[in-house]
């Protein structure tokens, strides 16, 4: 993975063969963090990926996407060179409403290569988005409905420059994920993994048991603990599940 | 300053920067580490203006030049450019 490419972030490189690469695409606002701390225990065949995108650390000033397509087709455009090899992706929330939409893209592509569909606090196409939406919200009801999501450090709420430089992100990509909507004729060829909270008030079992009818493919729905956020939490628990699915990336 | 003095301050004050970095936690070793490569967050972001402020005065590490142009000389040039001449770093 070229260290100049703008779009992508190596946590962890593959120290053994043969090698596959896991893409990871965070929640909304988010940022490599989550997945650094998963480098030390993913398996020795796995490179670590993180996708990023415009509206945050050196992509801070870039123009940011409020449209699904042309945010999946540049996402696309921008990992195609690493897809011909096998891979699987995982996106959380938001993350993982755009790893599905890549998914259908990376299939039709590459075919074979995408070996696996990770997706986590993430509702099913189908499920009804939760109401209000909070991408309309004024911005002192919408910082308190992300501080109420638990995502973020208590500390960056007192730091008035650093939320106005980045707020903005996570407005832009929880717009997009409440606007999402089912617009594929049929499932993704993929596997699917759906991992949700039973206290995760924003997407937990009820919402992500859908999954099953977007794949062409076996969906597991496993359970996990930690609130919205145990991606950030429980990354032990997350990577063992992870690493047991992706022993037959190479398989 | 006189170039010597110059090149001093922007040894200085990069060993600072480089410091001040591993202190927060950061794999840093030189000028040419990017910070959020290296490990740092938005809130090691913060710590490391706060420490900056608390050394050479206020904005002299704004966060969106920091998060823009993240390499370590980056952020000394930054610093260089906004610290005001009465906290600027000398030898």
């Amino acid at each position: 993975m070229a260290a100049t490419d703008k779009w992508v972030m190596t946590l962890k490189a593959a120290t053994a063969e043969p090698a596959g690469t896991l893409f990871c695409f965070p929640y909304a606002g988010g940022s490599p963090e989550t997945f650094r701390s998963w480098s030390g225990a993913i398996a020795d065949d796995i490179e670590l990926v993180c996708v990023i995108l415009p509206g945050r650390g050196r992509r801070l000033k870039e123009a940011r996407y409020d449209r699904w397509q042309p945010l999946v087709d540049d996402v696309f455009e921008a990992l195609s060179p690493y897809l011909g090899r096998r891979h699987a992706f995982y996106g959380h929330s938001f993350g993982g409403r755009l790893a599905y939409e890549l998914a259908h893209l990376a299939v039709a592509e590459h075919p074979g290569m995408t070996r696996r569909l990770f997706v986590s606090g993430c509702r099913s196409p189908d499920a009804p988005q939760n109401r209000p939406y909070m991408h309309e919200m004024p911005e002192s009801d919408f910082r308190a409905a992300v501080a109420k999501m638990g995502g973020t450090p208590a500390e960056l709420f007192e730091e008035e420059r650093l939320l106005r430089l980045l707020l903005p992100t996570v407005r832009s990509e929880i717009r997009l994920a409440e606007l999402w909507d089912h617009r594929h004729a049929s499932g993704v060829d993929v596997p699917i993994t759906a991992l949700y909270s039973p206290d995760d008030p924003i997407d937990g079992w009820e919402s992500m048991r859908g999954w099953q009818n977007f794949t062409r493919r076996h969906c597991e729905l496993i359970e996990a603990p930690g609130g919205h956020f145990f991606v950030d939490s429980h990354p032990e628990y997350v990577t063992g599940i992870v690493n047991t699915r992706l022993g037959n990336l190479n398989g | 300053m006189s170039e010597t003095d110059n090149r001093m301050a922007s040894e200085t004050l990069l060993a600072w920067v480089v410091d001040e970095c591993k202190q927060l936690g950061l794999r840093v070793t030189g000028g040419d580490d990017d910070f959020f490569e290296a490990g740092g967050t938005s809130l090691t972001a913060v710590k490391l203006i706060e420490r900056a402020e608390r050394e050479f005065g206020d904005d002299s590490l704004p966060a969106d030049e920091l998060f823009t142009d993240s390499r370590i000389t980056d952020i000394v040039a930054s610093i260089q450019r906004n610290t005001k001449p009465a906290d600027a770093v000398t030898d």
